[in-house]
């Protein structure tokens, strides 16, 4: 793991993207704690204050001005986006918590013990995956109401498949490995075997896994937001772009243009560490 | 051959009913009352009790001898019941999880909400206590004879709560308010009163009645537009498959190119300005696309119609937007299976021939990379019907993706149900008949 920490920094795209999500990530630590100092304080947050005086103001590089401008209810566009981040880091977190731990679970059991508990669990993600995909998960948020708790029920409950039919094919190539061999003849326990010696030589999956899964989960909460049934009454990126998206035609730009390198920047340096990821642990995937 | 087609065939009927499981417990059981969503909120309990006895939705749900019924809901004495527990010589407690009601000697009547179904069995569950040492008589009564002639004596030891059924059968008389619960003997303290209805046909249940529908391709009416949704899915497939038809082929054949001018130049700069563009291209959202398309071309450049579905012109922006969308990721997948197949062998080989360079791409690589990126398409077909969600809303084109969105936005359960389980159903469908063709085209496959 350390040799493939090494790895990642020693290449400029690596390097590239693990500052960038560092960055993204200190970001969205600090709008957590904007928002619950808020939420203690009880006080409608600065961003969320409307100032209909100061509406469409252009980016200023001023200090202590509106540094990205500000949006159609003279909200402050920067701190909003600051807001996102921390929405998008809640999304691409519990989703991964909710996909990740079915599908690694379900995938070791149907992998390791095949026979009928393997059919089981190859009929479960078979009948999901049919699923329209996109549709499937915003049927899912609308049954389970608006807000982010259909965003994560509609997106965790979806997207274990990819990662249960992943580790479960890796799983039965290391079932017949020497290790595991080793290890029955030891006398060890099937759950000890599956859980203290398959399951860690397969740990570097679960990484890749979740750094594709991370950006994708954001993109779709993005997607939601946008058409209206996810977040509301607070500045998810796809509701600042529902938003921007009207004043655009009237040559309001930067709302807009920020949210997009925002989401842009992020994603980008997901999808470049999930292939480095993915160059190193797997060089035959790539 | 024909045996391994019945077999493939057999398999896809598990599938078929995980597909009609899931969604059964999605819209069925997550939802909630499809009454109390097509009626409104603010329905007649007589309208939504008629509702649901038309259309099943009081049966239940997998096997049960008994349902709920509206006649009685289910009470926990802390908002519903108003006008039982207003009775005199009733306490009404609020508690903090429950509230519950304290009895005395006396009779009660309990509020019915409707009329029962006449000649049907019934059942009261009351959930008791009783308080003081002696028993409690307690009886069901109804005004004009009694209905349950029993009178059971209850007692209830240490403290705890227990529960009791009445059964009773309605017999041939009327009249919404006409059961009373008669306490003799001492308090009794309810926490809840609950009445259940028996069930005729234990298995005629709602799963039951579902599975008939979607199979008979029955998806019900649209609340929004009062349409049947099998007519709405016929309506929208068509614009559907306008703009998902060409989107589909243009981006296959533009990443194929671009994955073959990779595969080229493998490592040498075309192929990684391309790896980066098409890593660039998958990081922009699909949104973002479509909006700066719209705003950038069809409106400060107007070089296309903005909004509309009038001639195959307003179908060019949407279908380039959709195939710059999609490309991102075809052109790197495309490329990864061209690579593994430059390395293979039969690579080598034809290059120790001299055959040139082309050749071998185009007559030996492309050939054997077909399989994989058949595969690859033949899993995005079905998807073709549904048709592109924000593409579809956003140039104004009345295809299956609209016609989602619109219903996601109004609740629409059943046209969004409907249009699930077709998109599903076609999955499994084209899966089958692609496993089937490969069989015929590769027989190595059967063997696997």
């Amino acid at each position: 793991m350390n040799a493939a920490i090494k790895k990642i920094l020693r290449n400029p795209v690596g390097l590239f993207s693990i500052i960038i999500i560092s960055i993204y990530t200190i970001v969205a630590v600090y709008g957590e704690c904007v928002y619950r100092y808020n939420k203690i304080k009880d006080q409608t947050p600065s961003y969320q204050e409307t100032n209909l005086d100061n509406i469409y103001h252009s980016p200023s590089y001023k200090p202590g001005d509106n540094f990205l401008g500000t949006d159609g209810l003279g909200r402050s566009v920067f701190p909003r986006i600051i807001q996102g981040t921390r929405i998008a880091f809640h999304v691409g977190i519990i989703t991964s918590l909710i996909a990740i731990p079915i599908g690694v679970l379900l995938g070791c059991l149907g992998g390791y013990y095949g026979g009928k508990m393997d059919a089981i669990i190859v009929w479960l993600y078979s009948s999901v995956s049919a699923m329209p995909g996109l549709l499937f998960i915003l049927a899912i948020s609308m049954v389970v109401g608006k807000g982010l708790l259909g965003i994560y029920v509609g997106i965790g409950f979806t997207t274990w498949v990819g990662v249960c039919r992943y580790i479960r094919a890796e799983v039965i190539k290391h079932k017949n490995r020497q290790y595991v061999k080793a290890a029955r003849a030891l006398g060890y326990s099937d759950t000890r075997i599956l859980f203290r010696h398959i399951l860690p030589n397969i740990s570097h999956i679960i990484i890749i896994v979740f750094s594709i899964r991370f950006p994708a989960a954001i993109a779709t909460e993005v997607f939601i937001s946008f058409i209206g049934i996810g977040v509301e009454n607070e500045p998810s990126w796809g509701v600042m772009i529902a938003n921007a998206r009207t004043r655009l035609w009237e040559g309001i730009w930067w709302e807009m243009t920020f949210v997009t390198i925002a989401i842009f920047l992020i994603i980008l340096a997901f999808n470049l560490l999930g292939d480095l990821l993915r160059d190193i642990f797997d060089p035959r995937l790539n | 051959m024909f045996k391994y087609v019945i077999k493939r065939i057999l398999s896809t009927i598990p599938i078929i009913f995980g597909v009609i499981l899931l969604t059964f417990i999605l819209f069925d059981l997550v939802s909630g009352s499809p009454a109390q969503i097509v009626l409104g909120k603010n329905a007649k309990i007589e309208d939504l009790e008629r509702y649901d006895e038309l259309n099943g939705y009081n049966k239940p749900v997998v096997f049960g001898l008994w349902s709920d019924s509206r006649i009685l809901q289910d009470s926990s004495f802390k908002s519903s019941m108003r006008p039982f527990v207003e009775n005199d010589g009733i306490e009404h407690v609020f508690g903090t999880v429950d509230g519950y009601v304290v009895i005395s000697d006396g009779s009660y009547p309990v509020p019915m909400a409707l009329e029962f179904y006449p000649k049907e069995k019934y059942k009261f569950i009351i959930t008791y206590k009783t308080i003081g040492d002696g028993g409690v008589k307690v009886s069901m009564f109804q005004k004009n004879g009694t209905a349950s002639p029993t009178e059971l004596v209850l007692k209830s030891t240490s403290g705890k709560y227990k529960t009791v059924t009445i059964p009773f059968k309605v017999g041939d008389f009327t009249g919404s308010d006409s059961i009373s619960l008669n306490v003799t003997g001492g308090q009794l303290q309810i926490q809840s009163l609950k009445l259940r209805r028996k069930i005729l046909q234990p298995f005629n249940s709602r799963f039951l009645q579902y599975v008939v529908n979607v199979l008979t391709l029955d998806f019900g009416t649209s609340v929004v537009s009062k349409q049947k949704v099998t007519d709405v899915i016929l309506e929208g497939v068509g614009p559907s498959l306008c703009l998902a038809i060409p989107i589909f082929f243009g981006t296959l054949f533009v990443s194929v190119c671009l994955a073959l001018v990779c595969a080229w130049y493998r490592d040498r700069l075309p192929d990684r300005l391309l790896v980066i563009l098409s890593t660039s291209l998958m990081s922009i959202n699909y949104i973002v696309w479509v909006i700066a398309g719209q705003y950038l071309l069809a409106y400060k450049l107007k070089l296309f119609p903005i909004w509309g579905f009038n001639s195959w012109y307003y179908f060019v922006l949407p279908v380039i937007i959709g195939i710059v969308c999609s490309m991102g990721r075809d052109i790197r997948f495309y490329r990864t299976i061209m690579l593994d197949e430059m390395y293979m062998d039969y690579v080598r080989t034809a290059r120790a021939k001299g055959l040139p360079g082309y050749m071998i791409l185009f007559k030996h690589v492309l050939r054997n990379a077909l399989v994989p990126i058949l595969t690859n398409v033949s899993i995005s077909i079905p998807f073709l019907f549904t048709g592109s969600l924000l593409l579809e809303t956003y140039f104004g084109i009345p295809g299956l993706g609209n016609a989602s969105i619109n219903a996601i936005n109004s609740a629409d359960i059943f046209v969004v149900q409907g249009i699930v389980l077709v998109g599903a159903m076609l999955y499994v469908v084209v899966n089958l008949v692609t496993d089937v063709m490969y069989t015929v085209v590769d027989p190595r496959i059967r063997l696997k």
